[in-house]
């Protein structure tokens, strides 16, 4: 059995195969975010996940013009495909990818495995830069706001919609505040939003950082009795870079219909003054 | 502060370094240094190390880590 949107995933053979093509721009979104300067899939270009996508000094996106320009600036056009990738089991280029779809741009596609399967299969890098072309893109379609949960939202929804914590175990308990290779500075206080349940976002990717298959992510959705008709069902992490990865597999590879990523996530939630909060 | 867990991987620069806890959930992953070395914060308990070196064999190895750093090393 196929994913429900096969199309949103490409392999590393096809990568290869396709590098060349002038319709396909392939950008690396890393956490580290001097990964690409170290080395990179030869043509592609490196987008930094704060500095290219966030809206400083606030807390949020570009929004579709900004988007819009980061993409001219790319060398994207009408016709071109756009393919992420990025380190550790691509969950910031599946942040990405989640922002762009966000923000209306759906020729967006995720090398399946990221940088890590690249590397595993011993396939080339560079350090070199390609000359891009900037164009004159615009994207033509309308913001997603369905696809992003806000804090008000989140609250008016406690108890009348499914949550998911991707976050690990430690974290969802309140014993750890962060991913355990980040300092653990994050929210004024640990725990998990009231009902959410907890399945942590690399459970679905295989050790290689590729997903797993359709089966396998079904079988680890139901047993957490997420339901794909729940009204909606938000994703939300530590900063909405491992939901996006866990919106990724329920929108788009199992196609539930109603999927949202909450990105302000515990660090904003678990900074609220009188909210519920669970350990 | 939690502890540190630190290690040293044998011919192991670049390694993709996991760190998984005792029910196998993936908890974090880092890239090894030119070096072969890792950093990860951790709390105290049962921990799983595992290396992904591109052109070796999947190495692993299980670290109990209390309340003082612990370095360990991944030999080849």
């Amino acid at each position: 059995m196929e994913f429900a949107n096969p199309e949103v995933l490409v392999d590393t053979a096809w990568l290869g195969e396709h590098l060349g093509d002038l319709d396909v721009r392939v950008i690396e979104v890393d956490e580290d975010t001097s990964a690409y300067l170290k080395g990179h899939i030869p043509g592609s270009l490196g987008w930094d996940w704060f500095e290219d996508l966030h809206a400083k000094p606030r807390r949020d996106y570009i929004d579709q013009n900004g988007l819009s320009e980061l993409l001219a600036r790319s060398g994207v056009g009408p016709a071109t495909t756009v393919v992420l990738y990025g380190g550790n089991n691509n969950w910031f280029a599946a942040y990405a990818y989640w922002l762009l779809r966000y923000l209306g741009f759906d020729r967006v596609k995720l090398l399946n495995g990221g940088r890590k399967r690249w590397e595993l299969d011993s396939r080339e890098l560079t350090t070199e830069t390609p000359k891009v072309e900037p164009t004159t893109y615009r994207i033509p379609g309308p913001v997603h706001l369905e696809l992003r949960a806000m804090r008000d939202e989140v609250l008016s929804k406690l108890g009348a919609a499914s949550f998911v914590d991707v976050r690990s175990p430690e974290e969802y308990r309140g014993e750890m505040m962060a991913p355990a290779h980040l300092p653990q500075e994050s929210a004024m206080v640990p725990g998990h939003i009231p009902g959410a349940v907890n399945v942590p976002w690399s459970r679905a990717a295989n050790e290689d950082g590729t997903f797993k298959t359709l089966d396998e992510l079904k079988r680890l959705y139901d047993d957490a009795g997420l339901d794909a008709d729940a009204p909606v069902i938000v994703a939300y992490c530590r900063i909405g870079e491992r939901s996006a990865h866990t919106w990724f597999v329920l929108h788009e590879l199992l196609g539930f219909p109603k999927v949202s990523n909450y990105d302000g996530s515990w660090t904003e939630y678990g900074s609220l003054v009188g909210v519920p909060v669970e350990w | 502060m939690v502890p540190r867990l630190t290690g040293m991987i044998d011919d192991g620069a670049g390694s993709f370094v996991q760190l998984r806890d005792a029910e196998g959930d993936f908890v974090g992953e880092v890239r090894a240094d030119d070096e072969g070395r890792f950093v990860f914060h951790a709390i105290p308990g049962h921990w799983r190390v595992v290396c992904l070196t591109p052109g070796r064999n999947r190495r692993q190895q299980e670290v109990d880590l209390g309340a003082a750093d612990v370095d360990v090393r991944i030999p080849a």
